[in-house]
């Protein structure tokens, strides 16, 4: 039995007969080549797999597919053409935020939902954001500078080039 | 040397960036290859037993299922994994010749990828299902009805040394895989005049990498041509390579290795594994390509563990507490193998010393076969274990004295006027150990200072009533072992710089470090540079990036081999010119004569002239390129001082790091906020070895939280901002006078923060036996002291 599915990607209308139990991580990543989205951990846990649904973080993973039905998603791909990716990006790039780059883009996906929630947001908001996701690579320190940097909490380190 | 540099010594931003922050890497899962089949393993879910038979007839007739295997199904088509030079056995023949004791031995099985006969642990690969659709061959899995006759486990290391233990492998005589001894000096002399002796018992907790990314494979044998590729999230392309070439018999130039972006390593991806060799064998049957993405249950029962020594460590001592003596005894669990031998137990006998003058030592290792995953180094490679015994074993033994820790340690120190120091012991490639740089003594007094202009020192309690201790750690750190890697550096037509090189990241930014190494060795401007890693037909021979070794020996090599580039260009031109090339000067990639700029040529017109056909080729070898491989003569030693400033809740068991130093001196450093990132990133699974991970078994060799929700990773809230600096003692062993620094900040915290907890508590009177300190391990250990003196 296949489900029919409806929603909206990257700004791309998908029609689609799905099987009920695909996971959203799956459509993405096998069905529609957004591949940016990374699975870690397939629980909910890690947070690689963060997209953006309707504005706000979750976890693709632990999202089926039809769930997202009638809904706006946005991958790492959909935010990168967007106005606020520049800044968190270049942030994270000016403060090394990120080594081998498996968990960035769930992360990039966390901090971009928060910068456009028009909140205004204070370190512990940028803090709360970054508990969310495992990285094995930098010791989250640089992480933490690089969010900061993107809202404009914190003016980094003036020794990188 | 290197001379004027732009690059080198600067925080270069790195060049892999832009294609990770926009979703746009190219992880191994993101590889898609037309007409690619899935993979799915069945594993063992008993620890130890016979496979009596395995029902596929279910499984089978599941649509959309391409092929199912069994053991006996691949039998005949494979070699066993039988351990090669390609695994660190290279080292092991001359190790043991030096060890001068006749006692010590290694034995290593064959591993087979897939069971036949016997399970040895909770994980490994029973069958293996072939299929179109990735969730059908996981609902095929699940109708195979495999059946095992149980034996029963050795799970405790302990009781695996016992005679009546059951055996892991029933043609050894036990269950021991290798025995070493190490001694030096008199050491019964030292213990018999010490003033006073303490002995302790310190066990760090077995732990997993946990990269972010695991594990996954895609093999694609193409018939036409009889060529297999493979895609692996790997940090070893091409001793993988070799690996295959002799498990499938296929020659190694009919295979090509690729280790796409790879999404952390840390050591665990530095083994050849099982699903290599069945994922080629697969594609190779049935002529597909396939791909198997390992899960994070996999992970935790079939990537490898690591840690998992317990030290029974004795240190004698004069009144003023000078170490005259230490003995060591180790027991290390290595699980149902121990693919990389020597590496992990040598490296904590050759690193027990550290930073400290160790007139007499007498060190045993002892490793185990057990029913548990596989041991093999992770970052740090047994290096953590020695500092948690030696660190520990000195502040019990200054509190035995009544001495302050910091002062016993900061007297024992290698002094800097004994540089380079000889140890008196050898390396596991079989030199003798020496210091060739560094100053321990700058390094502790830097670390101090630090720590009192960072914070009130002498503050014992905070407003919520926890504990507040110090504790520090020192530790070396031998780097850039070899045997070799290798770099290929060309200038094509267009005045474009290609390096090529062996050693692959897996986050640690090669692609920026070695472009800045040869932009300045070559003068030409870092965007003209392009960085090729990870791929065995890039560059004919390699090792791969562990063991805080690239930037050392690839990083030497990418340096000679563009030295050697330069020079050709040098001896052309002047050739040409009529000239000496020491006339010459090449800079942002003009070749001018000194003194003359306007005599000059560019490096692209000199590529062309040297293009098969052109006017250098005639005269010289055509192709404006050189490959070296470097060897270094032996490991180049990095050194450090951690100090850890802790909150210890008595009530509850937690700890909290308010303050973390890292005084650090890996030589001159090639790009700093790398150096820096590399360290966070050390330190950070350093605090999680000393607070949460643990992987835990019962008494049925089950592993009890093979998850990411029970076993517990470091997070954003655990880990503080760190305090670095570095000293820049140049290595007098490379070109560059580079030490590595993968491993370093990985390797004291365990020691430094059970220190500080210690220090913290001292008013209970607690004591820290391992790693990690839990909150429940914590709380025992508290009411254990309060129940002694009732």
């Amino acid at each position: 039995m296949k489900v029919n599915l409806r929603t909206q990607i990257n700004d791309r209308e998908i029609d689609l007969e799905i099987e009920p139990r695909l996971l959203l991580s799956d459509l993405l990543r096998e069905h529609l080549n957004f591949t940016g989205t990374h699975v870690g951990c397939s629980y909910g846990v890690c947070g690689a797999c963060t997209v953006i649904i309707d504005g706000k973080p979750a976890r693709s993973c632990l999202t089926l597919a039809i769930q997202a039905n009638n809904c706006s998603v946005r991958t790492i791909e959909g935010v990168a053409a967007s106005s606020t990716f520049d800044r968190v990006s270049s942030a994270f790039h000016q403060e090394h935020g990120l080594q081998c780059g498996f968990c960035t883009p769930g992360i990039i996906c966390s901090i971009v939902a928060l910068t456009e929630s028009g909140k205004n947001i204070a370190e512990e908001d940028i803090d709360k954001v970054v508990d969310g996701h495992l990285c094995r690579c930098t010791g989250y320190v640089n992480i933490r500078k690089a969010a900061k940097k993107a809202v404009g909490i914190y003016q980094g380190d003036e020794n990188a080039r | 040397m290197l001379g004027e540099t732009r690059y080198v010594g600067s925080s270069v931003l790195r060049n892999e960036d832009q294609r990770l922050l926009n979703g746009n890497g190219n992880f191994l899962d993101d590889i898609k290859i037309s007409g690619c089949q899935y993979i799915h393993f069945v594993r063992s879910n008993i620890a130890h037993g016979i496979v009596k038979s395995i029902d596929i007839s279910e499984a089978e007739k599941v649509a959309h299922i391409t092929k199912i295997y069994t053991g006996r199904d691949l039998q005949g088509m494979l070699q066993s994994m039988a351990p090669s030079k390609a695994d660190g056995g290279i080292f092991e023949e001359k190790l043991f010749s030096t060890m001068g004791d006749q006692d010590a031995f290694i034995r290593r099985e064959d591993r087979h990828p897939i069971v036949v006969g016997k399970v040895r642990h909770v994980g490994e690969i029973i069958a293996v299902v072939v299929g179109t659709d990735p969730y059908v061959v996981e609902d095929a899995a699940e109708l195979i009805i495999v059946d095992i006759e149980e034996i029963q486990p050795v799970v405790d290391p302990k009781n695996a040394l016992e005679a009546e233990s059951p055996k892991i492998y029933d043609h050894w005589e036990d269950n021991r895989s290798l025995h070493l001894h190490v001694r030096k000096g008199d050491i019964e002399a030292a213990f018999a005049n010490a003033h006073t002796v303490v002995k302790r018992t310190f066990h760090s907790g077995r732990i997993s990498a946990s990269p972010i990314e695991t594990r996954g494979v895609i093999a694609h044998f193409e018939d036409h041509n009889e060529k297999l590729t493979v895609w692996s999230s790997t940090q070893i392309p091409h001793p993988v390579r070799t690996y295959l070439a002799h498990s499938l018999n296929l020659p190694s130039s009919r295979i090509r290795v690729v280790a796409p972006d790879v999404g952390g390593g840390f050591g665990c991806k530095a083994i050849p594994y099982p699903e290599e060799i069945l994922c080629s064998l697969i594609s190779i049957q049935l002529k597909i390509p396939v791909r198997w993405i390992e899960d994070r249950l996999e992970h935790f029962t079939s990537s490898i563990h690591s840690r998992d020594q317990f030290h029974d460590i004795e240190i004698a001592m004069d009144a003023e507490g000078k170490i005259l003596g230490l003995r060591d005894d180790f027991l290390m669990d290595c699980g149902a193998s121990n693919p990389l031998g020597v590496v992990q137990p040598y490296n904590t006998i050759a690193h027990l010393a550290g930073c400290y003058e160790v007139p007499a030592m007498d060190v045993t290792a002892t490793a185990v076969v057990t029913n548990k995953v596989p041991l093999s180094p992770y970052r740090g490679a047994g290096r953590p274990e020695a500092v948690f015994a030696m660190d520990r074993i000195l502040d019990v033994a200054a509190q035995e004295l009544g001495l302050d820790p910091f002062d016993v340690r900061r007297k024992n120190l290698v002094p800097s006027e004994s540089m380079p120091y000889s140890v008196g012991i050898n390396y596991r490639d079989g030199a003798p150990i020496v210091y060739d740089s560094g100053d321990f003594p700058k390094c502790f007094d830097t670390a101090v200072e630090l720590l009192q202009s960072s914070c009130d020192t002498d503050r014992r309690r905070d407003e919520s009533g926890r504990y507040i201790g110090l504790g520090a750690a020192t530790y070396v750190e031998g780097t850039g072992i070899g045997p070799f890697e290798g770099a290929l550096v060309r200038v094509d037509e267009t005045g474009s710089i290609h390096v090529a090189i062996g050693a692959c990241p897996q986050g640690q930014g090669h692609e920026t470090v070695f472009a800045q190494v040869a932009a300045d060795t070559l003068s030409v401007d870092i965007e003209d540079v392009k960085v090729v890693t990870g791929d065995t037909d890039a560059i004919p021979y390699g090792w791969g990036t562990l063991a805080s070794r690239s930037a050392v020996v690839a990083g030497s090599a990418v340096y000679e081999a563009a030295t050697k580039v330069l020079q050709k260009v040098k001896i052309a031109v002047a050739d040409e010119w009529e000239i000496s090339p020491d006339d010459l000067l090449a800079q942002h990639g003009r070749i001018f004569v000194k003194g003359t700029p306007a005599k000059e040529t560019t490096l692209e017109e000199v590529a062309e002239k040297f293009s098969p056909g052109g006017d250098y080729a005639q005269k010289f070898t055509p192709g404006l390129e050189e490959q070296i491989y470097w060897e270094p003569p032996t490991v180049t030693f990095a050194s450090g001082v951690h100090i850890a400033r802790v909150a210890v809740d008595a009530d509850t068991g937690a700890v909290e790091i308010l303050t973390y130093i890292v005084v650090h001196d890996c030589g001159p450093l090639l790009n700093p906020q790398i150096v820096d990132g590399q360290i966070a990133g050390g330190v950070a699974k350093g605090i999680g070895a000393a607070l949460f991970e643990e992987i835990c078994y019962d008494d049925n060799g089950q592993p009890m939280n093979p998850n990411l929700m029970d076993y517990i990773l470091p997070t954003n809230d655990t880990i503080p901002d760190l305090l670095i600096e570095h000293l820049e003692t140049p290595s007098p062993l490379n070109p560059l006078g580079i030490k590595g620094v993968g491993e370093a900040g990985t390797i004291p915290p365990p020691a430094a923060i059970a220190n500080a907890i210690e220090n913290a508590l001292t008013e209970i009177g607690v004591e820290i036996n391992k790693v990690p300190v839990s909150p429940k391990y914590l709380l025992n250990q508290i009411q254990k002291t309060k129940e002694a003196k009732l």
